[in-house]
């Protein structure tokens, strides 16, 4: 779900802004497809991180130079809309700096074990998978959804407890199906794979 | 008095490049720009943990989550600012997305490579869509509303699919519900359109020389004259080119002609003309610049975009010292925050540019 985000949004963006602003440290196309179109969320978490942080940056030392002293986050995110409001192309950073924050969402929900977190982020997710050709995730999105509403209070407790995400041997909380990737596999497929008939 | 600070400001310099050297070494490679830039970022954080140790430091900064958590704060993880940091800053800052006035076009690129204030192309203009670092590339004003257009989309799909239809359907196509992905970049199209709007009614013979090929101008001026000819009270000769002589610029002139006459003749020609094209482009439900603004707007009013945030006397509010202008604050005038780290962290940034070495002024002052 993060990584196809983390596509979608590229695709989305890429020849709006993104290229431009990444072109910066990343000099050539292969560089950029690296964090454009990437095969694993961590190839961009970092510099996304970095990225957003900087934005918010800007606009807060935009509001400081107007003259503001005094500033909360609700202003600076209360400026940055006001300037998209007149010029498209900080509507287009805009709506990408959002759908970063939905990963964010979702990093936080594997990590704090807070599935209806989760089910916000997905909610917010689907218009991007919708103006963007990921039909089958629109689909499973859609569906899980559905099920959600049509869950009892006890199922929902089962799913956020024991489906949603599972626990590493260091504590970590993630995300069920992520657990046969290469990060988790010692507890589960190499041991069966190291499995000696 | 003077003496004494230059000399301070002297040895300042000196212990700073000694410890910068001891992270970057004298030899300069590929990676030395990009080296210096985040050593001189996280100087302090790590001279702390040269003294300290890097253990210590952790464990204070362990201390200081533990604190936190029992005091009910959001978990805080400390990252060391990077280049990627450092090169938005800059590419948003020169590109004005937030400042006061238009946005600008920008060069593409490290921010090492130009000086300050060489990197600005132009300025955008009122309602101009195009990519930042290239101009001339005009992008998709359909993206604009793609957040509603995805709304729209998932709201049709979740009606056709799960509330009309077949639940066990495993077949989905698109005939019914398109999902169909929202090119950044202007369709062909909406460029053609835009051309059309652009040369369909000027009489500057640069925009139809631009804009036109010689047989579309051939095929303007047969049309534009046979329109003319149809009116009673126009009784003017204009004859086209000769064949011999059929340069381009000859057509434009004669174009030029033709639509001043036409304008001259029939002064609802131009609206007309105009209202044509832009209806053309509203059937195909793109936006036109007058109701770009109000579609921004509209869009904006999303609780996606506005975080539908009532509640600023629950935020933590941070002050500054106010900056009369921009250079003032670039040069240090100190900010007041309620934490230290954050201090440090804006004071980082606002002497990013300064923090890659010394400044051209700074060396001559202290030579």
């Amino acid at each position: 779900m993060i990584l196809e985000i983390h596509r979608k949004r590229g695709s989305l963006f890429a020849g709006s802004h993104l290229e431009d602003v990444f072109s910066s440290w990343r000099a050539t196309e292969g560089q950029l497809k690296w964090v454009m179109n990437p095969g694993d969320p961590r190839q961009i978490n970092s510099e996304l991180i970095m990225y957003m942080l900087a934005l918010y940056v800007v606009a807060q030392r935009a509001l400081v130079s107007m003259g503001r002293t005094e500033i909360s986050a609700a202003d600076v995110v209360n400026h940055i809309n006001e300037r998209a409001k007149d010029h498209p192309i900080v509507k287009c950073f805009v709506d990408e700096m959002r759908y970063a924050e939905i990963i964010f969402m979702l990093q936080e929900a594997e990590k704090k074990s807070d599935a209806q977190m989760f089910i916000s982020a997905l909610k917010l997710a689907i218009p991007l998978f919708a103006a963007s050709h990921a039909t089958k995730y629109v689909n499973m999105a859609t569906s899980f959804l559905v099920d959600w509403h049509c869950m009892s209070e006890a199922d929902k407790i089962l799913f956020a407890e024991f489906i949603f995400t599972r626990k590493t041997a260091h504590g970590y909380s993630v995300f069920s199906d992520c657990f046969v990737g290469n990060y988790f596999v010692p507890y589960d497929v190499v041991d069966v794979r190291n499995l000696k008939y | 008095m003077n003496c004494m600070l230059i000399s301070c400001r002297c040895q300042f310099l000196e212990l700073m490049m000694k410890d910068l050297r001891v992270w970057t070494g004298n030899v300069g490679t590929e990676h030395t720009g990009s080296h210096l830039e985040t050593t001189c970022l996280n100087l302090v954080d790590r001279k702390k943990a040269r003294a300290f140790g890097a253990f210590e430091v952790k464990s204070e900064s362990a201390k200081r989550q533990t604190q936190q958590k029992k005091a009910g704060e959001a978990k805080v993880k400390e990252l060391q600012i990077d280049h990627v940091f450092i090169e938005t800053v800059i590419f948003a800052t020169e590109a004005n997305l937030f400042g006061n006035g238009a946005p600008k076009h920008i060069k593409k690129g490290a921010a090492a490579k130009f000086e300050r204030g060489d990197r600005a192309i132009s300025e955008y203009y009122d309602n101009e869509h195009s990519q930042i670092c290239n101009p001339e590339t005009k992008l998709n004003k359909e993206a604009l509303r793609g957040r509603s257009i995805g709304v729209e989309r998932s709201r049709a799909y979740f009606d056709h699919f799960f509330v009309a239809g077949e639940a066990d359907e495993t077949q989905r196509g698109e005939k019914e519900v398109k999902l169909t992905t929202i090119d950044p970049l202007m369709s062909e199209a909406d460029k053609n359109s835009e051309k059309e709007l652009e040369r369909a009614t000027t009489t500057d013979t640069r925009i139809l020389e631009k804009f036109y090929t010689v047989q579309e101008l051939k095929n303007e001026s047969r049309a534009l004259s046979d329109i003319l000819d149809e009116l009673e009270e126009y009784d003017e000769v204009r004859d086209p080119p000769s064949l011999r002589d059929q340069r381009k610029s000859d057509w434009c002139y004669y174009l030029k002609i033709l639509r001043q006459d036409i304008l001259r003749m029939d002064s609802l020609w131009e609206s007309r003309t105009r209202d044509s094209i832009l209806n053309d482009m509203n059937d195909r439900g793109r936006e036109n610049d007058t109701n770009l603004k109000q579609a921004l707007r509209d869009e904006l009013k999303d609780p996606f975009f506005t975080l539908d945030r009532n509640e600023k006397a629950k935020q933590k509010v941070y002050s500054f010292a106010a900056a009369e202008e921009d250079n003032e604050f670039d040069n240090g005038s100190e900010l007041q925050q309620e934490e230290e780290h954050d201090t440090n962290a804006t004071r980082i940034v606002d002497r990013a540019r300064e923090s890659f070495g010394v400044s051209a002024m700074d060396i001559s002052f202290t030579l």
